[in-house]
This record gives structure tokens, C-alpha cells and sequence, in this order.
């Protein structure tokens, strides 16, 4: 379960989860302008 | 030399994209137009009202009362959006008689605040002479306790849980290499328990800003829940609870990946943190956003600065927490150590963070504040007066900090006795530093739950004279002529009289053009403009409910006398309700 693999996996998703934040808000700032 | 312009490049990229952002009108929904219009006499009895606003306004929380001189309601179901006009309200109304009606609207703006106001008309031929109505009250605020606490809480929770990862993941993230025995796991509790609560109480604070903002008592669930994405407020507020829980997802992996004892990060660790910062920055945005920054014009300029404001001081009070978490977690013997290494750490920051605060505050406060004499004129002013004094209690008390406990802290090797002493001054100041930074947060929930000024305001160093509440009659002598202005009964949302009378050397002056503006002083407001037609020799006059709403109003007179120079006259007038 620690393997390196699983570590970036899980890197990925932390990632991913930033990005979809700024998603969330650019969507809500478009319907704001 | 190219590498020193490279941050103004980027500092003029971002206002030159902030500046081309389309500018907003309003910052409150403002009644532009009704039909009927507004103190006329119509000859057929309508079957409907419409309301237009200066923007869309949700039906789901307007109301539209029609009422007739006995009072009696003569609406037929609830108001509903215009099919062709996003902005416009249609009210249906019964078969009506002959006789005066009192319309009572109110809406709600796009960043939540309520908004109120009544005008009359009346079905002829033979409507007969108005009748006093009793109008219900307009005034409404969205600062009640209730949602004044849970806005705090909301700002306060997601502001500290900010700053606890940031100083969990960066400031004091060496500690454990470089200290043995010392732990950061308090500090990361503390942030659990932070964003914990952000999460709890934002979906509280929306629902019951929404039964507060529709009307609806906060046990009616189902007609409270499915309202609460129906205003930009709720919309922007789960949005936050959203990024929120995509930054606790984002911060539990970068947690989970870091090692602390390690004094280069995997690249794993290093994405994970990436992602957590920006979702952290993301949610940040959203108090700007669902607020007055987006609302007022530059608006890319304000949302930056709120956002930069939001940041600094989540790393201040965070940290903040942080050390006194850090203090009471660490154990005596090695407390001393472990403050000697953060604290000068988290002063370098903090002193950046409270100088980004202060410009952002200073660049939010000129957009948002007209003129000096409203920082104690109008509530907005006065609360954020009372936040700056707040935060300069702070400063003073950080200020001691850095020029007296962190220095003894970082000589805590060569003077071990000064640097315990030098500790526990530090947990008392740090402590004041908290309730006078948790108090400015406070003062920060209210300012944005009350209407900031008008831009109007900045005309009241010019004004000829302050008049009301109540009827008035004001002379007024300028460019040699006499010019005598009158409002009666001078209440809001009324008709009322507005008399001007010209004379020169005791007669009185025909054929001038008499236009007079309106402008709500109390917060921003589409401007009203009518003109005075001549109605007897020397004496302009117009009936008009121009008073919309209770509150200070700039009335802008411009007498043009054919072959002259125009004249203006402004009156500060308070109509009452």
C-alpha cells in the first residue's frame, strides 16, 4: 500500500482535486462576470 | 536588469487583465422601471405588474404586495420572471375598481442583501384624491446576529484551517529534523479540527441565510432546501463547500505523503502540496466572488485584492493558532527549542503577510470607501474603522514580539534564561495577537454583510445644504439669483411635492430648464432624473416618488436660464419612512 506507485497515484489525485477546485470557481466567476 | 522588471511586468499584466474585466453596474439590485409607472393615473385597470431591475432577480425570493386604500391584497399568485427579460418582475393582479393602489416589492441582490421599496398608482378616469397608504417598513439588512455569527465562524474556521497547512507544511515543517522529540501532529490536528467546523458550518450558514433571505421559518426544510442554489449567495457559498472538500482531499494525501524527517520532498509529496495549495488558493476566491468585490468596479482589481487580503490574513491567524497549539503540545523541555526554531520562521512570514494585508486592505478601502468623512458617517465606515483599529492592536503586539521575543529566542543558546521568559511572554502576546486578529475577523463578517457606500457620497463636500427628515423649505442665494427649494412631505416611497422657485431682484424668472437628479447616498443605486416643468411664473415643480427608499439622498438641482451659465444646487436630504 506505501509502494512508490501508489504514492504518485495518490500525488495524481491531490492534484487532480486542486485543479477541479479552481474548476469549481472559475464556473461559479463566470457566472459572477 | 531583466530578471528585477520581470515582477512589475507581471504586476501590470494582472491589473491590465483586472482593468478589462467588464465593469459592474450596481452593487445592489435597483428598481429602474415599473408599469404601471409610479404615481400616474392609468385609464384601464392593469392585469399585471412588472417590476424591471437594474439586475436578474430571483422570483423564488421576491415578493410583490398590491394593495388597495383599504388594504385589501388584490395580487393573484406569486410574481414569476419575465419570459423575454431576465431582469424584469411580472406580478399578477385581479379585476380591479377605480382608486389608488400601494405596490410593495422585495428582492433580493446578487450578494445576498435584501432590498425594498413601494411606489403607487391609480385606475382612473376618477381614481379621487390619494390616500394615505400604510407602507410596510423598507428597511431590511442581512446583518442579523444569528448570520453574523455563522459568517464569522464560516470566514474564521476556513481562514485558520488556511494557515495551520501553511505553516504545517512550510514554516514548520523542519522542526522535526532539526529538533528530536518534537512532533507537528497537534498542528495537524488543530488544522482537521479547523476545516472540520469550515465544513459543518458553511451548508448551516447558507441554509438558514436562505430561510432568512426567502422569508421561510428555518424548520419549513422542504421549501428552505430546494431555494438554496437559487441566489449567486447560496450558489457561491457551496461552491466554497465544494473546493473545501476537494482541499481536504487534496491536504489528507499531501499529509499522508509527507515526511517531515526528510529534508528533500519526493516528487510525490511535491504534486500532492501543489494540489492543496490550490485548492486552498481556489477557495479563497469565493468570498470575493459571491461578495461586494465582484460587485464593484475594477472588478479584477477588487477580487485580487480581497483575495490577496483573504490570504495574508489566513497565514497570519493560522499560524497564529498554530503557536499556541505548538506551545501547549510540546513538551517543557524542549518547548523553548521548538519556539526558538518557528518563531523567527513564522515572523518573516507573517511580517510579509500583515504588509500584503495592509496594501490590500488600503487598495479594498479606496474603491469601496468615497470619501474620508464616511469611514465614520456610515455604518460600512464605522465597522471598518473599528476592523483597522483592531488589526493595529495586533500589529502592535506582533511588532513587540518581533523586536523583543524573537530576538531573546534566537539567543535562547547563549541566555537559556531569558529565551524561557522570552516563551511565555510570547504565549500571552501570542494570545492577545488571536482575540484582537479573531475580533477583526468578526468586524470583517459584518462589513460584508453591510452595503458599502455610495459613490455618491463623494459629492457631499459640495453640497449647498443638509435637509430632512420631514418637510423643508430652504433658500438658497447663487450666481445673484434667489433660488427657494421645497419637498413635502419629503418621506420615502411616497409622491412627493418638489417646489423650486427662481427670482432675480424680487422677480421671478420664467422659460428655465429646472432637471433635477436623485442619488441614494446610502449605498449604490441607479440614479433618477426628472424635470421641473415651469407651473406658474418663476415656479418649477414635480410630483414623484424619486424618495425610493428611506436613507440620505444627494438632490442635484441644474437651473438652466436661457442666456446663462447653469447653475447647481446639491441638497444632502434624509427622507424618512
Amino acid at each position: 500500500m506505501n509502494g512508490p506507485a501508489v504514492k504518485l497515484l495518490a500525488a495524481l489525485i491531490a492534484l487532480c482535486a486542486g485543479a477541479a477546485a479552481w474548476l469549481v470557481i472559475a464556473l461559479l466567476a463566470r457566472s459572477t462576470f | 536588469m531583466r530578471r528585477r522588471r520581470r515582477p512589475l511586468l507581471v504586476v501590470l499584466a494582472a491589473a491590465a487583465a483586472g482593468l478589462a474585466l467588464p465593469p459592474s453596474a450596481f452593487a445592489h439590485a435597483a428598481l429602474l422601471h415599473t408599469s404601471p409607472s409610479a404615481s400616474v393615473t392609468v385609464p384601464r385597470a392593469p392585469d399585471r405588474i412588472t417590476l424591471t431591475y437594474s439586475e436578474p432577480v430571483e422570483p423564488k425570493f421576491a415578493i410583490v404586495s398590491v394593495t388597495d386604500a383599504g388594504g385589501h391584497q388584490i395580487t393573484a399568485g406569486r410574481p414569476t420572471r419575465s419570459p423575454t427579460n431576465a431582469d424584469e418582475l411580472v406580478q399578477r393582479i385581479g379585476r380591479v375598481p377605480e382608486g389608488w393602489y400601494l405596490v410593495f416589492w422585495r428582492a433580493i441582490s446578487v450578494d445576498g442583501h435584501p432590498v425594498r421599496g413601494a411606489f403607487t398608482f391609480a385606475v382612473g378616469p376618477n381614481p379621487g384624491p390619494a390616500p394615505q397608504f400604510v407602507i410596510p417598513s423598507i428597511s431590511e439588512t442581512a446583518a442579523t446576529p444569528v448570520l453574523l455569527v455563522f459568517r464569522w465562524i464560516v470566514f474564521l474556521t476556513m481562514m485558520s484551517a488556511i494557515g495551520l497547512f501553511v505553516l504545517r507544511t512550510i514554516t514548520a515543517r523542519p522542526l522535526v529534523r532539526t529538533l528530536r522529540g518534537s512532533s507537528l501532529r497537534a498542528i495537524a490536528g488543530a488544522f482537521w479540527v479547523s476545516l472540520a467546523l469550515a465544513l459543518v458550518s458553511i451548508p448551516l450558514y447558507v441554509y438558514f441565510a436562505t430561510a432568512k433571505f426567502s422569508l421561510r421559518s428555518t424548520t419549513d426544510f422542504a421549501g428552505v432546501f430546494p431555494l438554496l442554489r437559487s441566489s449567486a449567495f447560496g450558489r457561491g457559498f457551496l461552491d466554497l463547500e465544494l473546493a473545501l472538500a476537494l482541499f481536504a482531499l487534496a491536504a489528507a494525501i499531501s499529509l499522508w505523503l509527507d515526511r517531515p524527517d526528510r529534508p528533500v520532498r519526493s516528487v510525490a509529496e511535491l504534486l500532492a502540496s501543489a494540489g492543496a495549495f490550490a485548492a486552498a488558493a481556489a477557495c479563497l476566491l469565493v468570498p470575493g466572488l459571491a461578495g461586494h468585490a465582484a460587485q464593484t468596479s475594477p472588478r479584477g482589481l477588487t477580487v485580487a485584492a480581497d483575495w490577496i487580503h483573504l490570504a495574508a490574513g489566513s497565514i497570519w491567524v493560522g499560524g497564529l493558532c498554530g503557536l499556541l497549539v505548538l506551545y501547549r503540545s510540546t513538551a517543557e523541555l524542549i518547548r523553548v527549542a521548538a519556539l526558538s526554531f518557528v518563531v523567527p520562521r513564522f515572523s518573516n512570514t507573517a511580517f510579509a503577510s500583515v504588509n500584503l494585508l495592509i496594501a490590500s486592505g488600503i487598495a479594498a478601502t479606496l474603491v469601496h470607501v468615497p470619501t474620508l468623512a464616511s469611514m465614520w458617517q456610515t455604518s460600512y465606515g464605522k465597522t471598518l474603522t473599528v476592523k483597522i483599529a483592531l488589526l493595529v492592536a495586533a500589529g502592535m503586539l506582533a511588532s513587540v514580539n518581533l523586536a523583543r521575543t524573537k530576538p531573546r529566542l534566537q539567543a535562547a543558546a547563549a541566555h537559556p534564561g531569558r529565551a524561557a521568559g522570552a516563551a511565555v511572554l510570547l504565549r500571552r502576546l501570542v494570545g492577545g495577537e488571536v482575540v484582537f486578529v479573531f475580533g477583526a475577523v468578526f468586524a470583517a463578517a459584518l462589513l460584508s454583510s453591510l452595503a458599502p457606500p455610495s459613490k455618491a457620497l463623494a459629492k457631499i463636500g459640495k453640497a449647498e445644504a443638509r435637509v430632512g427628515p420631514g418637510a423643508f423649505s430652504r433658500h438658497v442665494t447663487k450666481d445673484g439669483y434667489d433660488l427657494d427649494f421645497r419637498v413635502s412631505p419629503n418621506r420615502a416611497a411616497l409622491p412627493n411635492s418638489f417646489v423650486v422657485r427662481i427670482t432675480k431682484d424680487g422677480k421671478p424668472v420664467r422659460n428655465a430648464s429646472v432637471v433635477t437628479r436623485f442619488d441614494m447616498l446610502d449605498m449604490d443605486m441607479q440614479e433618477l432624473s426628472y424635470s421641473f416643468p415651469e407651473r406658474q411664473p418663476g415656479v418649477y415643480s414635480r410630483s414623484a416618488p424619486a424618495l425610493v427608499m428611506v436613507g440620505h439622498w444627494g438632490l442635484q438641482y441644474q437651473i438652466t436660464i436661457p442666456g446663462q451659465t447653469p447653475i447647481d444646487v446639491l441638497l444632502v436630504d434624509r427622507a424618512a419612512g
